[in-house]
């Protein structure tokens, strides 16, 4: 059904900046040449210059300032889980995969956090867990479960890691909410605090041995339940 | 990237394209609305629908074909690789992350794989694996070593695993080279070869054991050089 691709007159812009990033001329937070010397150096139109610019600072490669010309962005930490997120909805990603996801980083993730994780995220996963081991509504526990999981992403250190789990978050919240509502109904509302905070003081301790078999447990139950 | 609370039009439209998306009204394949539809039913210019469907673009998600309109691409591995290689580029993500990420799904993704491997699946594997023991320069090899891994990361059938592997493509390019130069500088052409014959076996014979086992040595194999 898709025949032959129409390449817009702006992409040249786009293609040039990636050829300069790739041979290293251009780098984070380097100014970009002018619109009038993109002008000359591409042989485009002022307008399809204008059009490039704009679609990479929306797209967050770009930094337009005005009155002071356009700047290759300091900061790509958390760039590519948007993109991805968009990826993960177009490809229908279900439970299952959700889970074999999970399964493969989750303990790796744990073991990593309590090596890496500074004190500032050790405060951080304090405030998570105090409220993940409440007594609330479980809509509020899923969240703050599910925060819980992300934190521990994020101290991890590791950029594909903490990109590709932030794109899978938008599936979480009923995953999450979905497991502990049938886990408490079969193995009591315990259990999850229980299993959180065994990890919890695992990280603390910054004991990877120890974090890694609790987050193994915590595996176990979800594959006990997420179906 | 996006903002939904954005006060500018044209994010407002992504932000709106997004939540279509997410909600599966619109799918791989499908025609976008028209400009003049979209702007209507959102009641917005027409050049902040445009403005829209350029970011959409660029991250390589649609394409427009003229006299027939924009579509969102079919072929996920498409998606999203211009920017990535920009992005991965310029962030400064290291090899060691690399593999760690992949330490962590390639050999799940194995097992997955010698389970859900589809016939056209193992006929591309097949061919790959033929090219890769033909090929004559090491760059062909690498390039076919990668797409090795590649086809292996579709046929486990998780989403999640393929949109992450597709997003590391551009790393993954420079990481294979580098990696199998050291190996064949130390240790020889003979282990490269014999990893992804026993790898390549177990899976035409879908034998999940023996995947499982055979990435895991692979892994270790390149745990070697990243100590």
């Amino acid at each position: 059904m898709i025949t032959k691709e129409d390449k817009p007159i702006y992409f040249k812009v786009i293609e040039y900046i990636k050829k300069q990033v790739e041979s290293g001329q251009l780098l984070k937070g380097d100014k970009i040449p002018t619109e009038r010397q993109l002008v000359e150096l591409l042989g485009i139109g002022r307008n399809s210059i204008r059009e490039a610019l704009k679609v990479l600072d929306t797209i967050g490669i770009v930094d337009r300032r005005q009155g002071d010309g356009s700047y290759i962005r300091e900061e790509f930490y958390n760039w590519f889980s948007e993109p991805m997120r968009i990826a993960f909805m177009l490809s229908e990603t279900n439970k299952k995969e959700i889970f074999e996801f999970r399964n493969m980083i989750e303990v790796e993730i744990a073991t990593l956090a309590a090596q890496r994780i500074t004190d500032e995220e050790i405060e951080e996963l304090k405030v998570c867990h105090d409220k993940l081991i409440e007594k609330n509504e479980e809509q509020i526990n899923a969240k703050y479960d599910k925060i819980f999981h992300s934190l521990l992403a994020k101290a991890s250190k590791n950029m594909i890691i903490i990109n590709s789990y932030n794109s899978m978050d938008y599936m979480l919240d009923q995953f999450i909410y979905n497991i502990r509502v049938d886990a408490f109904n079969s193995e009591g509302r315990e259990l999850a605090s229980r299993i959180h905070h065994e990890i919890f003081e695992a990280i603390i301790h910054r004991n990877p041995k120890l974090a890694r078999e609790a987050m193994k447990k915590h595996m176990d139950v979800i594959k006990r339940y997420y179906n | 990237m996006f903002s939904e609370n954005s006060n500018k039009a044209y994010h407002q439209v992504i932000a709106y394209l997004i939540n279509q998306i997410r909600e599966q009204r619109i799918k791989k394949g499908d025609k976008l609305p028209t400009e003049r539809e979209l702007s209507v039913s959102l009641n917005v210019s027409r050049a902040s629908v445009r403005e829209a469907y350029k970011v959409f673009h660029a991250l390589g998600l649609v394409v427009n074909i003229p006299g027939s309109g924009t579509y969102v691409r079919e072929e996920v591995d498409e998606w999203l690789s211009e920017p990535m290689e920009i992005i991965f580029k310029l962030s400064g993500i290291k090899m060691e992350e690399v593999f760690e990420f992949r330490k962590m799904i390639e050999v799940e993704t194995a097992t997955l794989a010698a389970e859900s491997i589809t016939e056209l699946e193992l006929t591309q594997l097949t061919e790959c694996y033929e090219n890769l023991l033909n090929a004559e320069s090491e760059i062909e090899k690498s390039k076919y070593d990668k797409r090795f891994h590649y086809i292996i990361a579709k046929a486990s059938k998780n989403h999640i695993i393929f949109n992450s592997y597709n997003a590391m493509s551009s790393m993954l390019e420079v990481f294979t080279y580098d990696i199998r130069a050291t190996v064949l500088e130390t240790e020889g052409e003979e282990i490269l070869q014999k990893i992804h014959d026993e790898i390549y076996r177990a899976i035409m014979n879908r034998d999940q054991e023996n995947a499982r086992k055979s990435m895991k040595a692979h892994m270790n194999m390149i745990s070697k050089y990243f100590q």
